[in-house]
């Protein structure tokens, strides 16, 4: 596995990655003694999260433990259980008595992310939109017309960008909402949909995607709620010409 | 902690003993070997699951995100302790996914799988009329949970189903450790508008009624038995 030390990634890499690298982790209250222990598997996380996520690491590619041991500079035990979260979210998948490997394209699975998350996007929308007080109804206009400025103007070369502000965007709902569970499902979930949306790259219906999100944008404007959950609707219908998913 | 049966280790990679024990550890919650709140210490664990401490953080910290385990770092892990608005969060999301998949099923629905699905809500609606205030047993839960899957099971959707088996995990010991149960009117009454929605293959009905009525209204805590 050709394994350079990915400046880009280290760059990246400061002692709070969670905002910069967009994983919305929760930041739980923790007790200073912990810190590092703490930080430093998440930061293992965080580092192969962002290289899959931007292509450092390739879709298909072989995984070794000590390999990635050697490039983070870390132990066995940070690595496997950044390793496990990643294959919850199915970004890495693992073959028992096998290999390990980055998890590979796989565009069938786009429409059942979708459906999926479609169902927490409604969930999401209808919890929080009617109650976002001015400054928070602000934010979210701000991130939604970044994700329809990104569509628009998104050129082709790599989905990543147009996909990260669409995350953003989204992820605010479920975030802002009272439900710690669906928070944390969006954030496993929509890893792996984000994921092999980015490999589709060029395929995607962008202006499809950038209606979408002015539908949104004037729904959070109304505060309203069935607006937002008809907008969700139109995404689960035109899903898989939303992805450019062929198959 | 008892042993639970089954649990022998072999030659197997890492993987595979994380996975293997976050089962165990999923079976003995769920079947009441491990109580809500019950300490879990490392060494007991490694002597019961007879694994390394590695994979069992594994296995414990995936409990955790689904809110199965406490971890509290460097004081306890213990197994979770439900209460109602955990239950309450869990039965939402719960609601929402089922509802969605309902609005897209229902239009489509044949007069056999009509049938098929007043069949399952009959059952539903008999629990509800011997339905006192004693907490649900497993199988009680299980026949509800059979009736509302209806629409999940026909999506075709392989990802969908195994999220909601997770979510169904939570549920159920949810709702074993604060002895929940349906309230029998709540219960009726959604049988009944939500199978006159899906005979007129109203998908947008049926799935506004289980949004609106798996809540807090149809959910009761502190069941008697």
């Amino acid at each position: 596995m050709p394994f350079s030390p990915p400046a880009v990634v280290c760059d990246m890499c400061i002692l709070h990655p969670f905002e910069q690298l967009g994983s919305p982790m929760p930041i739980p209250s923790r007790p200073t003694v912990d810190f590092h222990r703490r930080l430093r598997k998440d930061e293992v996380f965080d580092r192969l999260f962002q290289a899959i996520l931007d292509g450092t690491l390739q879709p298909g590619e072989r995984i070794r433990d000590v390999e990635l041991q050697e490039w983070l500079g870390v132990s066995r035990t940070p690595i496997r259980l950044a390793i496990d979260r990643l294959v919850e979210m199915n970004l890495i998948e693992s073959r028992p008595n096998r290999f390990t490997r980055v998890s590979p394209a796989a565009p069938g699975r786009i429409p059942e992310l979708l459906q999926v998350m479609c169902a927490f996007w409604e969930l999401a929308t209808r919890l929080t939109i009617e109650t976002l007080d001015e400054t928070s109804a602000l934010e979210c206009r701000e991130l939604l017309a970044e994700a329809a400025r990104a569509c628009r103007e998104h050129d082709g070369s790599r989905a990543e960008e147009a996909v990260e502000h669409m995350r953003r965007a989204m992820f605010f709902f479920s975030e802002h909402s009272d439900n710690e569970l669906l928070r944390v499902l969006v954030v496993r979930i929509g890893a792996a949909l984000r994921f092999q949306m980015s490999l589709q790259g060029d395929s995607m219906d962008k202006l499809l995607l950038e209606s979408v999100f002015e539908r949104l944008d004037e729904a959070v404007e109304a505060r309203d709620s069935a607006a937002a959950g008809e907008a969700i609707r139109h995404v689960q219908s035109t899903g898989r010409r939303l992805c450019g998913v062929t198959a | 902690m008892s042993p639970v049966p089954g649990a022998a280790p072999s030659a197997r990679t890492r993987e595979l003993l994380s996975d293997g024990a976050r089962r165990s550890l999923l079976v003995a919650i769920l079947n009441g070997t491990l109580v809500a709140g019950e300490r879990l210490h490392d060494d007991e664990l490694i002597q019961w699951l007879g694994v390394s401490r590695t994979p069992i953080r594994t296995a414990l910290e995936r409990l955790a995100e689904v809110g199965l385990v406490e971890m509290a770092p460097n004081r306890f892990t213990r197994v979770a302790v439900p209460t109602r608005s955990s239950l309450l969060e869990t039965l939402q999301l719960y609601a929402a996914l089922h509802a969605w998949v309902a609005e897209a099923v229902v239009p489509g629905l044949g007069d056999d799988d009509l049938a098929e699905l007043h069949r399952c809500f009959g059952r539903v609606t008999e629990l509800a009329a011997q339905q006192g205030e004693h907490a649900w047993s497993r199988a009680d839960l299980a026949l509800v949970d059979e009736a509302v899957s209806f629409f999940a099971h026909r999506t075709g959707n392989p990802l969908l189903l195994d999220l909601l088996f997770e979510i169904r995990v939570r549920l159920a010991f949810s709702f074993s450790s604060l002895r929940a149960f349906g309230d029998g009117a709540e219960l009726t009454a959604l049988a009944e508008a939500l199978l006159a929605a899906a005979d007129r293959r109203d998908g947008r009905v049926v799935a506004d009624v289980l949004r609106e009525r798996f809540s807090w209204r149809i959910v009761r805590v502190g069941g008697s038995g």
